[in-house]
């Protein structure tokens, strides 16, 4: 039963987490905060993307 | 809708530039993703870089020619349909487009032939040099004509003299106030439309469980290509916005579907309307709360201007314009989500695994090319009803043609043009279901004919030996 609540909740927030990371950094680029926060925001998401892109092997990949 | 010639020419040209427009954004996207795998192969010696360079290279070959046979068409329409279009612009757009010829034209084609045949006949540095001049080459093609477009949409650096129009500024004619936010968001949708389209035939391969190794680089590098873009698309889009608002209030008020001089407060962001052009309503709207407010005024309860600001002989046609936009920002929403989720499962080390992500991919194949095709609509269509903002009015741009002639030439490009898009679509599926083994052999460079059937007779030999063996 702990089991099984334990999978239902790891299912939600993997699904949680993305959305709200994606929501948030889709707002802010868009500059609802400001143009200030817009930039850093960008810099952030593409800095973050390029160094997961490169550091973690996507799994079984051919690289 | 009556069947005038200046509908009939509009109708033409909003044809002949859509179809036209799908190849240059597939080609401006594989030549510099090509440059990049070129480049990988380069680095690292990995065959596989290899493989997808020749499975790419055959597609965008077949893309880039047909791009520029349907290009060549756009420039006689500006002449046949819209002869006071050019006689009034020509002094500021011909030398762009002439300078288009002179730079890009000119480098594509001396590079280009050893791009598709000389893998074998230089030095892999010396191909990979081809392989970014042509990829330069598409990228100052799309600066000319972003140039010349942005110019159309926010004219500068002329003057009208006894109904002449003079260049007094060069400089201001080329980088006129939209030009330089337009051209990065021009090429970033077409960076876009090849990551989706690398990352979708990948996926593709993935879920048949074909070519596995080529399928999970693709996959690999498809979505890491577009998480990168897409941030820096959404972006760019949103200074976009801002420079429109300013330039082209009209097409952002019709863009966002309010007709009033102002919203109500909180402000709605509307997905579905009904317009009533007429009235000047709507029939029916179906949006989000208090979404308009943030997204278009970075406030609760800011409030968005309608159309009526326009006055009515200067308004764009909004239901056009509102559904142009909504398709570009509505896929640009979605690819951000596909980004943020191959990043997730990259993270879990799941992204080759995930068949409902996969099949997501595989779906947003053309993606790039639909939303493109909805950004031009909302550009274009927004601009209406002038063809050169505030200076020159499209009904009294066309030229004195006959209605007859327009629907004939029409009909007949659709006819030729249903042909090329089935062949190319069979090409395309065709090295497709292939797979990427098969191009390597098909990709060979041969120079001739002559020299490319004897290697064909010594293809099918070999296999005829092993077969036999």
């Amino acid at each position: 039963m702990l089991k099984n609540l334990s999978s239902t909740f790891t299912k939600i927030l993997g699904f949680l987490v993305p959305v709200l990371v994606g929501v948030t950094f889709f707002f802010a680029i868009i500059g609802v905060f400001g143009l200030g926060i817009a930039v850093a925001g960008l810099l952030v998401a593409v800095i973050g993307a390029v160094v997961l892109v490169r550091r973690v092997p996507a799994e079984g990949d051919a690289r | 809708m009556s069947l005038n010639p200046a509908t009939l020419a509009r109708v033409q040209f909003a044809f002949t530039v859509s179809f036209h427009i799908i190849f240059p954004t597939m080609s401006i996207g594989l030549a510099m993703f090509l440059a990049v795998i070129e480049g990988l192969w380069l680095k690292t010696k990995d065959d596989l870089y290899l493989q997808i360079y020749r499975f790419w290279l055959s597609i965008f070959a077949m893309g880039f020619g047909v791009g520029v046979v349907t290009g060549i068409v756009l420039s006689f329409e500006f002449g046949l349909g819209f002869a006071k279009f050019a006689q009034l612009a020509g002094p500021a757009v011909g030398p762009m487009i002439a300078l288009e010829v002179l730079t890009s034209f000119f480098l594509e084609a001396g590079f280009l032939g050893i791009m598709l045949f000389g893998m074998h006949r230089v030095g892999p540095k010396l191909h990979f040099f081809a392989t970014c001049m042509v990829a330069l080459g598409t990228l100052l093609s799309a600066s000319w004509i972003l140039s010349a477009n942005s110019w159309m949409q926010t004219p500068d650096g002329v003057a009208v003299r006894d109904g002449r129009l003079v260049v007094i500024n060069w400089w201001h004619v080329v980088n006129n106030p939209s030009w330089l936010v337009r051209l990065p968001h021009m090429l970033s949708a077409a960076y876009l439309t090849a990551s989706f389209l690398v990352a979708g035939v990948g996926a593709w391969y993935l879920l048949q469980g074909k070519h596995l190794a080529f399928a999970k680089k693709s996959v690999a590098l498809g979505t890491a290509f577009a998480t990168v873009l897409i941030a820096g698309q959404v972006f760019i889009g949103d200074i976009l916005y801002g420079t429109m608002l300013k330039y082209q209030p009209s097409k952002m008020q019709a863009a966002e579907g309010f007709w009033g001089k102002e919203s109500a407060s909180p402000a709605p962001y509307y997905w579905v309307i009904a317009p009533d052009q007429k009235g000047q309503r709507n029939r029916f709207a179906l949006g989000i709360p208090y979404l308009g407010s943030i997204w278009l005024t970075h406030s609760l309860h800011g409030r968005v201007e309608g159309l009526k600001n326009t006055p009515r002989d200067a308004q764009p046609i909004m239901g056009m314009v509102f559904y142009g936009f909504r398709i570009m920002y509505g896929i640009a929403i979605l690819m951000f989500a596909v980004a943020t989720a191959s990043l997730w499962l990259r993270w879990k080390r799941r992204l080759f695994t995930t068949r409902w992500f996969l099949r997501c991919l595989v779906t947003m194949t053309p993606s790039g090319i639909v939303a493109t095709l909805g950004g031009w609509y909302l550009a274009e269509t927004g601009r209406q009803p002038w063809v050169i903002f505030g200076m020159l009015r499209t009904i009294d741009a066309v030229s004195p043609v006959p209605a007859q002639t327009l629907l004939a030439t029409l009909i007949a490009f659709v006819c030729i043009y249903a042909f090329f898009v089935t062949a190319f679509l069979i090409f395309i599926a065709r090295i497709i279901r292939r797979g990427p083994e098969s191009a390597s052999i098909h990709a060979e460079a041969s120079g001739s004919l002559k020299n490319a059937l004897r290697r064909q007779v010594l293809d099918r030999a070999n296999a005829n030996a092993a077969v036999g063996r």
